[in-house]
Protein backbone atom coordinates (compact mmCIF):
# COMPACT_ATOMS: atom_id res chain seq x y z
CA UNK A 1 0.00 0.00 0.00
CA UNK A 2 2.97 2.00 0.99
CA UNK A 3 4.84 1.74 -2.21
CA UNK A 4 1.74 2.32 -4.36
CA UNK A 5 1.29 5.77 -2.65
CA UNK A 6 4.95 6.68 -3.51
CA UNK A 7 4.79 5.66 -6.90
CA UNK A 8 1.81 7.70 -6.89
CA UNK A 9 3.43 10.45 -5.58
CA UNK A 10 6.26 10.33 -8.03
CA UNK A 11 4.11 10.07 -11.36
CA UNK A 12 2.15 13.07 -10.01
CA UNK A 13 5.01 14.90 -9.39
CA UNK A 14 6.50 13.48 -12.94
CA UNK A 15 3.01 14.61 -14.64
CA UNK A 16 2.91 18.44 -12.65
CA UNK A 17 6.72 18.95 -14.04
CA UNK A 18 5.76 17.99 -17.53
CA UNK A 19 2.84 20.13 -17.63
CA UNK A 20 4.91 23.15 -16.18
CA UNK A 21 7.72 23.15 -18.21
CA UNK A 22 4.98 22.48 -21.49
CA UNK A 23 3.53 25.40 -19.94
CA UNK A 24 6.49 27.33 -19.88
CA UNK A 25 7.80 26.48 -23.19
CA UNK A 26 4.46 27.78 -25.07
CA UNK A 27 4.04 30.44 -22.89
CA UNK A 28 7.22 32.39 -21.92
CA UNK A 29 8.82 35.67 -23.56
CA UNK A 30 11.58 32.88 -25.34
CA UNK A 31 8.59 31.34 -27.41
CA UNK A 32 8.78 33.63 -30.76
CA UNK A 33 6.11 31.74 -32.20
CA UNK A 34 3.47 34.37 -33.71
CA UNK A 35 0.99 32.94 -31.93
CA UNK A 36 2.54 33.54 -28.55
CA UNK A 37 0.90 37.01 -28.08
CA UNK A 38 2.76 39.69 -25.99
CA UNK A 39 1.05 41.19 -23.51
CA UNK A 40 -0.53 37.97 -23.25
CA UNK A 41 -2.81 36.83 -19.68
CA UNK A 42 0.22 34.23 -18.85
CA UNK A 43 2.90 36.72 -19.85
CA UNK A 44 1.32 39.36 -17.77
CA UNK A 45 2.70 36.73 -15.07
CA UNK A 46 6.15 37.05 -15.84
CA UNK A 47 6.30 40.83 -16.57
CA UNK A 48 5.49 40.91 -12.67
CA UNK A 49 8.70 39.31 -11.64
CA UNK B 1 -12.64 39.40 -18.66
CA UNK B 2 -13.97 36.17 -19.80
CA UNK B 3 -14.06 32.59 -17.90
CA UNK B 4 -10.97 30.59 -18.96
CA UNK B 5 -9.89 33.86 -20.86
CA UNK B 6 -6.48 33.81 -18.75
CA UNK B 7 -4.53 33.71 -16.11
CA UNK B 8 -6.47 36.24 -14.03
CA UNK B 9 -9.61 33.97 -14.17
CA UNK B 10 -7.72 31.25 -12.18
CA UNK B 11 -6.52 34.20 -9.81
CA UNK B 12 -10.26 35.00 -8.79
CA UNK B 13 -11.73 31.56 -9.28
CA UNK B 14 -8.86 30.38 -6.62
CA UNK B 15 -9.88 34.06 -4.36
CA UNK B 16 -13.92 32.95 -4.88
CA UNK B 17 -13.00 29.23 -3.84
CA UNK B 18 -11.16 29.76 -0.73
CA UNK B 19 -13.82 32.56 0.19
CA UNK B 20 -16.47 29.34 -0.35
CA UNK B 21 -14.29 27.03 1.46
CA UNK B 22 -13.87 29.36 4.77
CA UNK B 23 -17.65 30.26 4.98
CA UNK B 24 -18.16 26.75 5.72
CA UNK B 25 -17.33 26.90 8.54
CA UNK B 26 -19.15 29.61 9.58
CA UNK B 27 -22.82 29.23 7.72
CA UNK B 28 -24.94 26.35 7.23
CA UNK B 29 -26.41 24.78 3.85
CA UNK B 30 -29.21 27.09 2.66
CA UNK B 31 -26.69 29.81 2.67
CA UNK B 32 -25.01 28.27 0.31
CA UNK B 33 -27.42 29.89 -2.49
CA UNK B 34 -26.55 33.08 -1.20
CA UNK B 35 -22.99 33.08 -1.23
CA UNK B 36 -23.19 31.83 -4.91
CA UNK B 37 -25.07 34.45 -5.73
CA UNK B 38 -23.02 37.23 -4.43
CA UNK B 39 -20.29 35.60 -6.24
CA UNK B 40 -22.08 35.25 -9.04
CA UNK B 41 -22.71 39.07 -9.61
CA UNK B 42 -19.71 39.89 -8.47
CA UNK B 43 -18.10 38.53 -11.40
CA UNK B 44 -20.61 39.79 -13.38
CA UNK B 45 -20.54 43.28 -12.07
CA UNK B 46 -16.50 43.28 -12.06
CA UNK B 47 -15.41 41.17 -14.58
CA UNK B 48 -18.07 40.41 -17.23
CA UNK B 49 -17.63 42.86 -20.72
CA UNK B 50 -21.30 43.17 -20.73
CA UNK B 51 -22.69 43.11 -17.12
CA UNK B 52 -25.92 44.96 -17.81
CA UNK B 53 -26.75 42.85 -20.66
CA UNK B 54 -26.89 39.90 -18.95
CA UNK B 55 -28.82 41.40 -16.35
CA UNK B 56 -31.37 42.41 -18.70
CA UNK B 57 -31.76 38.95 -20.42
CA UNK B 58 -31.87 37.34 -17.16
CA UNK B 59 -34.94 40.09 -15.79
CA UNK B 60 -36.65 39.26 -19.12
CA UNK B 61 -36.20 35.64 -19.05
CA UNK B 62 -38.09 34.97 -15.22
CA UNK B 63 -40.45 38.10 -16.35
CA UNK B 64 -41.61 35.80 -19.05
CA UNK B 65 -40.97 32.59 -17.77
CA UNK B 66 -44.01 34.17 -15.14
CA UNK B 67 -46.20 36.01 -17.97
CA UNK B 68 -46.01 32.88 -19.96
CA UNK B 69 -46.89 30.53 -16.80
CA UNK B 70 -49.23 32.60 -15.16
CA UNK B 71 -50.66 34.91 -17.68
CA UNK B 72 -50.90 34.12 -21.16
CA UNK B 73 -50.75 30.04 -20.95
CA UNK B 74 -50.00 29.40 -24.45
CA UNK B 75 -52.01 26.06 -25.92
CA UNK B 76 -48.75 25.38 -27.42
CA UNK B 77 -45.18 25.48 -25.37
CA UNK B 78 -43.45 26.52 -28.91
CA UNK B 79 -44.58 30.23 -28.76
CA UNK B 80 -43.96 30.67 -25.02
CA UNK B 81 -40.46 29.17 -26.67
CA UNK B 82 -40.04 31.80 -29.65
CA UNK B 83 -40.80 34.76 -27.23
CA UNK B 84 -38.36 33.35 -24.62
CA UNK B 85 -35.46 33.24 -27.99
CA UNK B 86 -36.90 36.61 -28.98
CA UNK B 87 -33.45 38.18 -27.93
CA UNK B 88 -31.63 35.69 -29.81
CA UNK B 89 -33.71 35.67 -32.81
CA UNK B 90 -32.78 39.15 -33.31
CA UNK B 91 -29.46 38.70 -32.96
CA UNK B 92 -29.24 35.93 -34.89
CA UNK B 93 -31.18 37.14 -37.55
CA UNK B 94 -29.84 40.16 -37.76
CA UNK B 95 -33.14 42.42 -37.31
CA UNK B 96 -32.08 45.87 -35.94
CA UNK B 97 -34.45 47.77 -34.31
CA UNK B 98 -33.32 51.24 -33.57
CA UNK B 99 -35.79 52.91 -31.18
CA UNK B 100 -34.48 56.38 -28.91
CA UNK B 101 -32.66 56.62 -26.76
CA UNK B 102 -30.64 53.70 -27.44
CA UNK B 103 -30.01 51.00 -29.77
CA UNK B 104 -32.08 47.45 -29.29
CA UNK B 105 -29.30 45.30 -30.70
CA UNK B 106 -26.47 46.72 -29.08
CA UNK B 107 -27.98 45.82 -25.30
CA UNK B 108 -29.20 41.92 -27.10
CA UNK B 109 -26.09 40.68 -28.24
CA UNK B 110 -23.31 39.60 -25.64
CA UNK B 111 -21.03 36.60 -25.35
CA UNK B 112 -22.72 34.06 -23.71
CA UNK B 113 -26.13 34.78 -24.85
CA UNK B 114 -26.92 31.55 -26.71
CA UNK B 115 -25.65 29.07 -23.91
CA UNK B 116 -28.21 31.21 -21.28
CA UNK B 117 -31.12 30.77 -24.02
CA UNK B 118 -30.56 26.76 -23.91
CA UNK B 119 -30.56 27.14 -20.20
CA UNK B 120 -33.64 29.79 -20.01
CA UNK B 121 -35.94 27.03 -22.90
CA UNK B 122 -34.87 23.74 -21.18
CA UNK B 123 -35.64 25.48 -18.00
CA UNK B 124 -39.63 26.25 -19.28
CA UNK B 125 -39.45 22.73 -20.75
CA UNK B 126 -38.69 21.35 -17.55
CA UNK B 127 -41.49 23.45 -16.04
CA UNK B 128 -44.54 21.69 -14.61
CA UNK B 129 -48.03 22.85 -15.21
CA UNK B 130 -49.06 24.97 -12.19
CA UNK B 131 -45.16 24.52 -10.52
CA UNK B 132 -44.83 27.73 -8.74
CA UNK B 133 -41.73 30.08 -10.04
CA UNK B 134 -38.47 29.37 -8.98
CA UNK B 135 -36.66 31.59 -6.70
CA UNK B 136 -35.19 34.66 -8.06
CA UNK B 137 -31.29 33.91 -6.43
CA UNK B 138 -31.49 30.18 -7.49
CA UNK B 139 -32.93 31.26 -11.15
CA UNK B 140 -30.13 33.70 -11.45
CA UNK B 141 -27.42 31.71 -10.23
CA UNK B 142 -28.48 28.68 -12.34
CA UNK B 143 -28.21 31.14 -15.67
CA UNK B 144 -24.98 32.88 -14.37
CA UNK B 145 -23.31 30.05 -12.49
CA UNK B 146 -19.58 31.39 -13.95
CA UNK B 147 -17.44 28.62 -14.74
CA UNK B 148 -20.60 27.55 -17.56
CA UNK B 149 -22.04 30.92 -17.89
CA UNK B 150 -19.85 31.09 -21.49
CA UNK B 151 -19.70 27.82 -23.42
CA UNK B 152 -22.10 25.69 -21.12
CA UNK B 153 -22.03 22.64 -20.38
CA UNK B 154 -25.82 23.32 -20.50
CA UNK B 155 -26.70 22.03 -17.03
CA UNK B 156 -30.47 21.20 -16.02
CA UNK B 157 -31.91 23.57 -13.86
CA UNK B 158 -33.34 20.63 -11.55
CA UNK B 159 -29.73 19.06 -11.66
CA UNK B 160 -28.17 22.30 -11.09
CA UNK B 161 -30.86 23.02 -7.75
CA UNK B 162 -30.24 19.48 -6.24
CA UNK B 163 -26.37 20.37 -6.63
CA UNK B 164 -27.22 23.69 -4.90
CA UNK B 165 -29.52 22.63 -1.98
CA UNK B 166 -26.65 20.25 -0.93
CA UNK B 167 -24.49 23.06 -0.18
CA UNK B 168 -21.22 23.26 1.80
CA UNK B 169 -21.55 19.21 2.18
CA UNK B 170 -20.16 19.11 -1.44
CA UNK B 171 -17.35 20.62 0.11
CA UNK B 172 -15.39 18.15 0.70
CA UNK B 173 -11.92 16.35 -0.20
CA UNK B 174 -13.33 13.55 -2.30
CA UNK B 175 -14.54 16.00 -4.63
CA UNK B 176 -11.64 18.84 -4.12
CA UNK B 177 -9.49 15.99 -5.29
CA UNK B 178 -11.82 14.95 -8.16
CA UNK B 179 -12.03 18.70 -8.94
CA UNK B 180 -8.30 19.64 -8.78
CA UNK B 181 -8.05 16.54 -11.49
CA UNK B 182 -10.27 17.47 -13.82
CA UNK B 183 -9.05 21.32 -14.17
CA UNK B 184 -5.88 20.02 -14.48
CA UNK B 185 -6.78 17.54 -16.98
CA UNK B 186 -8.88 20.76 -18.51
CA UNK B 187 -5.58 23.11 -18.17
CA UNK B 188 -3.42 20.77 -20.15
CA UNK B 189 -6.33 19.50 -23.09
CA UNK B 190 -7.00 23.75 -23.73
CA UNK B 191 -3.76 25.31 -22.61
CA UNK B 192 -1.38 22.78 -23.99
CA UNK B 193 -2.61 20.40 -26.23
CA UNK B 194 -5.35 22.73 -28.24
CA UNK B 195 -2.61 24.90 -28.26
CA UNK B 196 0.44 23.41 -29.81
CA UNK B 197 -2.05 21.90 -32.55
CA UNK B 198 -2.98 25.41 -33.18
CA UNK B 199 0.30 26.73 -33.47
CA UNK B 200 1.98 24.11 -35.22
CA UNK B 201 -0.16 21.64 -37.44
CA UNK B 202 -3.44 23.03 -37.96
CA UNK B 203 -2.39 26.13 -39.97
CA UNK B 204 0.70 24.10 -41.97
CA UNK B 205 -1.12 24.63 -45.14
CA UNK B 206 -3.88 27.56 -45.79
CA UNK B 207 -7.43 27.05 -45.43
CA UNK B 208 -7.49 28.22 -49.65
CA UNK B 209 -5.32 25.32 -50.34
CA UNK B 210 -7.27 22.66 -52.28
CA UNK B 211 -4.85 19.86 -52.62
CA UNK B 212 -6.38 16.56 -51.31
CA UNK B 213 -3.29 16.07 -48.37
CA UNK B 214 -4.23 20.28 -47.61
CA UNK B 215 -7.53 19.34 -47.11
CA UNK B 216 -7.33 16.01 -45.01
CA UNK B 217 -4.36 17.86 -43.12
CA UNK B 218 -6.79 20.74 -41.62
CA UNK B 219 -9.53 18.27 -41.25
CA UNK B 220 -7.92 16.12 -39.32
CA UNK B 221 -6.17 19.13 -37.27
CA UNK B 222 -9.52 20.90 -36.97
CA UNK B 223 -11.05 17.79 -35.26
CA UNK B 224 -8.43 17.48 -33.07
CA UNK B 225 -8.16 21.64 -32.08
CA UNK B 226 -11.65 21.29 -31.57
CA UNK B 227 -12.07 18.88 -29.18
CA UNK B 228 -9.12 19.26 -27.07
CA UNK B 229 -9.86 23.39 -27.04
CA UNK B 230 -13.52 22.39 -26.01
CA UNK B 231 -13.40 20.08 -24.04
CA UNK B 232 -10.15 21.64 -22.12
CA UNK B 233 -12.72 24.32 -21.38
CA UNK B 234 -15.70 21.76 -20.24
CA UNK B 235 -13.06 19.89 -17.69
CA UNK B 236 -12.20 23.26 -16.51
CA UNK B 237 -15.38 24.00 -15.83
CA UNK B 238 -16.40 20.46 -14.54
CA UNK B 239 -13.30 21.25 -12.07
CA UNK B 240 -13.53 24.77 -10.79
CA UNK B 241 -17.58 24.13 -10.32
CA UNK B 242 -16.92 20.91 -8.44
CA UNK B 243 -13.93 22.86 -6.25
CA UNK B 244 -17.00 25.60 -5.54
CA UNK B 245 -19.09 22.92 -4.30
CA UNK B 246 -21.27 22.60 -7.60
CA UNK B 247 -21.88 19.29 -9.86
CA UNK B 248 -21.52 20.33 -13.27
CA UNK B 249 -22.50 17.83 -15.85
CA UNK B 250 -19.47 16.06 -17.82
CA UNK B 251 -19.49 17.31 -21.59
CA UNK B 252 -16.76 14.96 -23.26
CA UNK B 253 -15.77 11.24 -23.17
CA UNK B 254 -13.88 10.09 -25.64
CA UNK B 255 -15.39 10.89 -28.74
CA UNK B 256 -12.82 9.55 -31.00
CA UNK B 257 -13.91 6.41 -30.60
CA UNK B 258 -17.79 6.49 -31.16
CA UNK B 259 -19.24 3.73 -33.82
CA UNK B 260 -22.12 5.48 -34.61
CA UNK B 261 -23.75 9.14 -34.79
CA UNK B 262 -26.07 8.08 -31.48
CA UNK B 263 -23.25 6.90 -29.92
CA UNK B 264 -20.89 10.15 -31.04
CA UNK B 265 -23.68 12.57 -29.66
CA UNK B 266 -23.40 10.53 -25.87
CA UNK B 267 -19.52 11.44 -26.47
CA UNK B 268 -19.19 14.77 -27.74
CA UNK B 269 -20.85 17.88 -26.23
CA UNK B 270 -23.16 15.36 -24.53
CA UNK B 271 -25.07 18.43 -22.49
CA UNK B 272 -25.78 19.82 -26.21
CA UNK B 273 -27.06 16.41 -27.05
CA UNK B 274 -29.26 15.87 -24.48
CA UNK B 275 -30.73 19.21 -24.93
CA UNK B 276 -31.78 18.83 -28.40
CA UNK B 277 -33.04 15.48 -27.66
CA UNK B 278 -35.00 16.54 -25.05
CA UNK B 279 -36.03 19.91 -26.24
CA UNK B 280 -36.33 19.65 -30.02
CA UNK B 281 -36.26 15.89 -31.24
CA UNK B 282 -39.01 14.42 -28.56
CA UNK B 283 -41.19 17.58 -28.78
CA UNK B 284 -40.77 17.18 -32.51
CA UNK B 285 -41.05 13.67 -33.35
CA UNK B 286 -44.38 13.68 -30.85
CA UNK B 287 -45.71 16.19 -33.08
CA UNK B 288 -45.54 14.17 -36.18
CA UNK B 289 -46.32 11.10 -34.49
CA UNK B 290 -50.13 12.61 -34.16
CA UNK B 291 -50.40 13.30 -37.91
CA UNK B 292 -52.60 11.07 -38.95
CA UNK B 293 -50.87 11.37 -42.53
CA UNK B 294 -47.83 10.32 -40.79
CA UNK B 295 -48.99 7.27 -38.64
CA UNK B 296 -47.95 4.45 -41.33
CA UNK B 297 -44.38 5.93 -41.26
CA UNK B 298 -42.53 5.65 -38.05
CA UNK B 299 -39.22 5.99 -39.83
CA UNK B 300 -40.05 9.00 -41.91
CA UNK B 301 -41.10 10.00 -38.48
CA UNK B 302 -37.78 9.58 -36.72
CA UNK B 303 -35.79 10.84 -39.80
CA UNK B 304 -37.95 13.86 -40.40
CA UNK B 305 -37.51 14.78 -36.88
CA UNK B 306 -33.70 14.00 -36.61
CA UNK B 307 -32.41 15.76 -39.77
CA UNK B 308 -34.61 18.78 -38.83
CA UNK B 309 -32.93 18.91 -35.28
CA UNK B 310 -29.60 18.63 -36.52
CA UNK B 311 -30.27 21.57 -38.97
CA UNK B 312 -31.13 23.36 -36.03
CA UNK B 313 -28.00 22.77 -34.12
CA UNK B 314 -26.60 23.87 -37.24
CA UNK B 315 -28.56 27.36 -37.23
CA UNK B 316 -27.73 28.38 -33.65
CA UNK B 317 -24.45 28.53 -34.34
CA UNK B 318 -25.58 31.32 -37.24
CA UNK B 319 -27.56 31.26 -40.40
CA UNK B 320 -23.89 30.89 -42.16
CA UNK B 321 -23.51 28.36 -45.32
CA UNK B 322 -20.78 26.44 -43.61
CA UNK B 323 -23.01 26.01 -40.03
CA UNK B 324 -26.56 25.30 -42.02
CA UNK B 325 -24.45 22.43 -43.76
CA UNK B 326 -22.16 20.98 -40.89
CA UNK B 327 -25.69 20.59 -39.73
CA UNK B 328 -27.29 19.32 -42.34
CA UNK B 329 -24.43 16.59 -42.48
CA UNK B 330 -24.49 15.61 -39.24
CA UNK B 331 -28.49 14.90 -39.50
CA UNK B 332 -28.01 13.01 -43.04
CA UNK B 333 -25.49 10.93 -41.09
CA UNK B 334 -28.19 10.26 -38.30
CA UNK B 335 -31.20 9.25 -40.87
CA UNK B 336 -28.40 7.07 -42.71
CA UNK B 337 -27.82 5.28 -39.26
CA UNK B 338 -31.38 5.02 -38.44
CA UNK B 339 -32.59 3.78 -41.60
CA UNK B 340 -29.89 0.96 -41.46
CA UNK B 341 -30.87 -0.08 -37.74
CA UNK B 342 -34.53 -0.19 -38.31
CA UNK B 343 -33.30 -2.15 -41.59
CA UNK B 344 -31.23 -4.36 -39.48
CA UNK B 345 -33.86 -5.09 -37.31
CA UNK B 346 -36.67 -5.93 -39.88
CA UNK B 347 -33.89 -8.62 -42.20
CA UNK B 348 -32.98 -10.06 -38.77
CA UNK B 349 -29.53 -9.61 -39.96
CA UNK B 350 -26.81 -6.61 -40.10
CA UNK B 351 -27.56 -5.25 -43.82
CA UNK B 352 -23.71 -4.15 -44.00
CA UNK B 353 -21.39 -6.15 -42.21
CA UNK B 354 -23.46 -9.56 -42.56
CA UNK B 355 -21.57 -12.11 -40.07
CA UNK B 356 -18.72 -10.15 -39.87
CA UNK B 357 -16.44 -10.26 -36.43
CA UNK B 358 -18.04 -8.02 -34.01
CA UNK B 359 -14.54 -6.95 -33.24
CA UNK B 360 -13.97 -5.66 -36.47
CA UNK B 361 -17.27 -3.85 -37.39
CA UNK B 362 -16.33 -1.98 -34.25
CA UNK B 363 -12.91 -0.68 -35.59
CA UNK B 364 -14.49 0.06 -39.11
CA UNK B 365 -17.06 1.88 -37.45
CA UNK B 366 -15.12 4.19 -35.33
CA UNK B 367 -12.61 4.75 -38.55
CA UNK B 368 -15.66 5.82 -40.41
CA UNK B 369 -17.04 8.15 -38.11
CA UNK B 370 -13.55 9.52 -37.01
CA UNK B 371 -13.78 10.54 -40.85
CA UNK B 372 -17.57 11.75 -41.16
CA UNK B 373 -17.47 13.36 -38.29
CA UNK B 374 -14.02 15.61 -38.98
CA UNK B 375 -15.91 16.36 -42.36
CA UNK B 376 -18.35 17.67 -40.56
CA UNK B 377 -17.00 19.76 -38.62
CA UNK B 378 -14.13 20.61 -41.31
CA UNK B 379 -17.02 22.12 -43.07
CA UNK B 380 -18.45 23.80 -39.63
CA UNK B 381 -15.12 25.21 -39.14
CA UNK B 382 -15.16 27.51 -42.43
CA UNK B 383 -12.21 26.17 -43.58
CA UNK B 384 -13.68 23.97 -46.25
CA UNK B 385 -12.20 25.86 -49.68
CA UNK B 386 -15.26 24.12 -51.75
CA UNK B 387 -17.85 26.05 -50.15
CA UNK B 388 -18.58 29.60 -50.57
CA UNK B 389 -18.50 31.36 -47.66
CA UNK B 390 -22.32 33.48 -47.29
Amino acid sequence: MKGRNTSGFFKNLLLYFCLLTALYLLYSPQNQHVKNRVGSAIQFVYQQF
Amino acid sequence: MLPFGGYEFFVLMAVFIGFTWLLKLRLKDPSYRIVLAVFNALFLVFFYPQPLHFFLLIGYAYGMTWLLSNVLQPAKKIWGILLLLLPMLLVKFGIKVHYYPFELNNILSFAGLSYACFRIVGYYNERRNGEPMPDVLSYFNFLSFTPTLLIGPIDRYSHFTASQSRGFSNLNEANATDGWNQLVKGVAFKFIVAECIDRYWLNIFAAEDIRPVAMLNTMYAYYAYLFFDFAGYSFMALGVGKLMGMEVPLNFTNPFLAVNPQDFWRRFHISLGDWLKENFFNPLYLFLTRKKKLKAYPLLRQNVALLLTFTLMGCWNGFKKHYVLSGLLFGLYSVVHNTYLVKSKQAGRDIVFGDLDPKWIRIISIFIMLNLVAFALYVFSGRFPLIQHS
